[in-house]
């Protein structure tokens, strides 16, 4: 086999070991912390508060944090390639924004307190689909999508969504802009066992169909004009992408609120450390970005027990300050 | 011809302002003065105070804006500043969320700016109670309230049947994130004079997670309507058996519009919703 299989599969493996160890981690670690040998017992004996905290609390976060850091990677890492801009990732397009602006619609309109809180993901979910909608419709040119197009309308609809937000805050109850603004932060505080379900579903499907356009995002890279003339279809396949990747972030979004930068953080810094081969790097991101969502999740829990920090705001200082001190470290490597 | 129907339609105009502003001045005799409220609860303590006509100006969140929109001068948090001028108040009641360059505009403008300080305690709500009757000429009105608010929780503390051991109570006051109340709020009073321990003393920041709750494992989890949401969490709380107040079914929603108003009769009716839960 050659020599850059045996490293994928050993990049995996790492990754794979590293996700368990953080699992293990993100078990341990809380309000109460329990040993190695004490999580065993709680597990085995299954009953006890102790289990109910390890079971019913802890472990829909982990699985929560899974998913959604690796949708976000993977979204991050398939709009980069599509773009073919490094600076792209899934809240610069208005996909988040369109999410956040249906959240806080729903929050002004009080149809969380009057439909339920499921309400809100609902709405974050149309809000994302309606930004996606917009985008591409607008950006279509005698049926062919216009890439360049997608992006500056996509920029704008982040602006016009982030000032409609700002609007509505202005003129919203002081119970409700304490809403958004925790809303906003992002939180893997989830207790619908069924929504936790359908995100890992989602998230997954969303890694397996994108790995299919591997080889595709690895033919993108060279331009447009030299994707087509090695048979890619590059109409189908960047309007195929760009929906994979505004489900994932819309549903993420629309769970969890907006935990930012892992789609920008997660990709780069793999690629640096493991080249810009996509048939690497996406299962690769959907585990860093697992792996980056869970440790932020423990320390948003830990840093000022019994209170929590938001995990948006935990992703975004360390993972900024990572990615800075890699990127300052080492040679980019040219995607 | 048609400058006299100009004239004809302005006088008509001018005639209907001075008739609206009798209008407007039927409730308020000579002496009352002229109020705005920025606080709902200040308004709804003025209207207990019986000055209801005396309000001349009101935020949307205030009840008595849903009666007649046309005491409307701001929102929770901005002001019209100019509605207020025009309005000619003769005080002016501000909490902590109204900026600070508003009340300095007021100020300057030689209206009288009363900012409601910040109530950790029965006691302070009585007190300011007490300085609001003052202020617009109720002293004894808010005497009266005070003293029977105050006999009716000492017969219902005079109840309690929790003799060897506080219970613990969870307060849920927010969802998405989990807010439980904090010691040194009127709230916190609540749990006390009924006789209850709340988990969540010691701690300075209201957002806990629910981890905490489930450690501290509460007695008794009161939470607050919140609209539906309130339902949403008890129902949440009710999936972990393991908890003390699942297993006495001593989970129970209280509404909003009581426990989270401070005012001397809202506190009042909350402590009675909450012992006829309890004792």
């Amino acid at each position: 086999m050659q020599k850059k299989y045996i490293n994928w599969i050993l990049i995996l493996v790492t990754l794979l070991v590293g996700l368990v160890f953080t699992i293990i981690l993100a078990l341990c670690v809380g309000e109460q912390n329990y040993t190695l040998a004490e999580l065993t017992k709680i597990i085995y004996i299954k009953t006890g508060m102790d289990y109910t905290i390890i079971s019913e609390i802890r472990l829909p976060r982990i699985i929560l944090g899974l998913s959604i850091g690796g949708a976000l990677s993977i979204s991050g890492l398939i709009l980069q390639g599509v773009y073919r801009n490094p600076l792209v990732e899934p809240y610069t397009l208005g996909i988040s924004g369109g999410a956040a602006l249906g959240v806080v619609i729903a929050i002004f309109f009080n149809l969380n307190t009057t439909m339920g809180s499921l309400f809100l993901t609902f709405s974050g979910f149309i809000g994302s689909i309606s930004a996606t909608f917009l985008v591409y419709f607008l950006s279509l040119r005698k049926r062919h999508l216009d890439v360049n197009k997608m992006l500056l309308i996509g920029v704008m609809i982040s602006f016009i969504s982030s000032s409609m937000i700002m609007l509505l805050m202005s003129i919203t109850t002081k119970e409700n802009i304490n809403s958004i603004l925790f809303w906003t932060m992002g939180s893997l505080d989830e207790t619908n066992k069924y929504m936790i379900k359908s995100v890992w579903i989602v998230s997954f499907l969303g890694l397996l169909l994108s790995y299919l356009f591997a080889n595709t995002l690895n033919a993108l890279k060279l331009g447009m004009t030299s994707a087509k003339h090695l048979g890619i279809d590059t109409g189908k396949s960047i309007a195929i992408l760009f929906i994979i990747a505004s489900i994932l972030t819309g549903m993420s979004v629309s769970v969890a609120g907006v935990i930012g930068f892992v789609g920008l953080i997660i990709p780069h810094t793999l690629r640096i450390i493991i080249g810009s081969d996509h048939r690497i790097l996406i299962p690769a991101s959907f585990l860093g970005g697992g792996i980056f969502i869970i440790l932020c999740d423990v320390i948003s829990r830990k840093v000022i027990s019994p209170n929590q920090l938001p995990i948006g705001v935990i992703s975004g200082i360390i993972g900024g300050f990572v990615f800075i001190f890699l990127i300052s470290r080492t040679k980019v490597k040219t995607m | 011809m048609d400058k006299w129907i100009l004239i004809f339609f302005a006088t008509i105009c001018i005639a209907s302002c001075t008739n609206s502003e009798k209008k407007e001045q039927i409730g308020l005799k000579k002496n009352d003065i002229r109020i705005v409220s920025l606080v709902p609860s200040i308004t709804t303590e003025l209207v207990s105070l019986g000055v209801r006509d005396q309000i001349v100006g009101a935020t949307s969140y205030c009840d008595i804006t849903k009666q007649d929109k046309k005491l409307i001068v701001g929102s929770a948090t901005e002001v019209n500043i100019e509605k207020i001028l025009v309005l000619k108040p003769d005080i002016v009641f501000a909490y902590e969320l109204n900026s600070e360059k508003t009340i300095q505009t007021l100020r300057n403008n030689k209206i009288n700016v009363v900012i409601l300080e910040k109530l950790e305690s029965f006691d302070d709500i009585c007190n300011h109670f007490l300085k609001l009757g003052e202020y617009v000429g109720k002293k004894n009105t808010a005497h009266i309230i005070i003293r029977n608010c105050r006999n009716k929780i000492d017969s219902m503390v005079n109840k309690i049947s929790f003799k060897k051991q506080k219970p613990k109570m969870f307060f849920q006051i927010g969802a998405n994130p989990i807010f439980t109340v904090l010691p040194k709020t009127y709230m916190q009073d609540l749990i006390l004079l009924s006789g209850c321990e709340n988990i969540a003393n010691g701690l300075e920041h209201g957002s806990v997670t629910r981890e905490f709750v489930l450690k501290s494992n509460p007695d008794i989890i009161f939470v607050t309507t919140m609209g539906i949401m309130g339902m949403d969490e008890k129902k949440n709380w009710e999936k972990f058996t393991e908890l003390n107040a699942v297993k006495t079914r001593r989970i129970f929603i209280i509404e909003s519009e009581f426990a989270c108003i401070p005012t001397v009769l809202a506190f009042t009716k909350s402590l009675e919703i909450i012992f006829e839960k309890l004792h």
